[in-house]
């Protein structure tokens, strides 16, 4: 199982930085999922509920107000302007 | 010969000043902790956010994005970021200075020392939150958008250390092209410019935020270190009082013995 690093900042600090397996959000286009080895890629976000997968078992499910999504070979980093994981 | 009476009151008072500063003292060192924690994570927020705005600035298309237009009417608005209350050294001060710099300017104030100083309705740095930030983000990127002015601007207080804070100015709008390089072979979704104009007043919302938190956690450093020097002078006029008060009820007292001696000697 191949795994990409990934940053999840908002103005709390780094909410999330580690290696994740997935992690499912909704873009202005429609609902994306990112995994290990995705093309570099830009978009904005809505606000919406998403989920982190640290691995195909693990899911976190989080609620997000938006913000935007980065995708490099270095990894992934999500910004946005709040982010908080469920209980 | 001095008034042991009035010595003795205005020892009093300076002992009940000196109580306050020490009450002041403690409850901004009881705060800083907390604001350093909130400013490093605002920091990090900044930076993450900076570098994205500087990698979808960096592309020609992006030139075409309204809030990269740089037009020069003279028509600026300038964010003001005070503090809550005074007593805090030169830190108030030091903002209200920097913003002199800018006459032509039309000023939001946040913090209650900058609403009052600009007679604006009040609200509160210490408890500005994101959604405050987002607010006033998406009504001035409206009106940037629009044409309504040309530069959005930030005052605010740079940390360097518990000792040295310094007021800054920063220009927000319009956007200035990144030097971000890592563009090639990139895909936006929708488009590059769609997805610049959705997230500029997340970047715009954020540097507040971020610029205010910083901003607190000066006000609170800079509270801290005017309250002890405040404190240590407290003291030593207490020092200097008490030893007048001491040397006039000595001379009382030696007068007095000097005249029942007199008086017996006759």
């Amino acid at each position: 199982m191949k795994k990409f690093h990934l940053t999840i900042s908002s103005p709390d600090g780094n909410i999330f930085e580690g290696e994740a397996y997935k992690l499912d959000v909704r873009g202005v286009e429609g609902d994306l999922a990112i995994m290990a080895g995705h093309i570099p890629f830009v978009t904005a976000i809505k606000a919406h509920p998403c989920a982190l997968w640290l691995d195909d078992e693990t899911k976190k499910e989080a609620s997000c107000d938006g913000g935007l999504l980065t995708v490099s070979s270095e990894g992934a980093t999500l910004i946005a302007g709040s982010f908080k994981f469920s209980e | 010969m001095p008034n042991t009476k009035a010595l003795r009151v205005r020892i009093k008072s300076v002992k009940s000043t000196e109580q306050l500063t020490k009450a002041m003292g403690l409850v901004a060192s009881s705060k800083i902790r907390r604001a350093n924690e909130a400013m490093s994570k605002a920091r990090e927020y900044k930076k993450s956010l900076s570098s994205a705005i500087s990698l979808l600035t960096s592309s020609p298309d992006s030139q075409k994005s309204p809030y990269m237009q740089n037009r020069d009417t003279g028509r600026t608005k300038i964010i003001i970021i005070a503090g809550d209350r005074g007593l805090a050294g030169g830190y108030n001060a030091n903002v209200f200075r920097l913003a002199k710099e800018y006459p032509e300017a039309e000023f939001i104030p946040i913090g209650k020392r900058a609403c009052d100083y600009f007679s604006m309705p009040i609200n509160s740095s210490e408890k500005y939150a994101f959604d405050d930030a987002m607010a006033l983000a998406k009504e001035l990127c409206n009106d940037f958008a629009e044409s309504k002015f040309d530069r959005l601007g930030i005052i605010y207080t740079t940390y360097h250390s518990v000792m040295t804070q310094e007021a800054s100015f920063e220009w927000l709008l319009p956007l200035t092209k990144g030097e971000d390089n890592k563009n090639a072979g990139m895909i936006y979704e929708p488009d590059h410019l769609t997805v610049l104009n959705l997230v500029v007043c997340e970047y715009v919302a954020g540097m507040i935020t971020s610029l205010v938190r910083e901003s607190f956690a000066c006000e609170v450093s800079a509270r801290r270190m005017a309250m002890d020097s405040a404190g240590k002078n407290a003291k030593q006029m207490i020092n200097d009082l008490s030893l007048e008060y001491n040397r006039a009820r000595q001379g009382a007292i030696t007068q007095e013995i000097t005249e029942i001696v007199a008086g017996a000697g006759d």
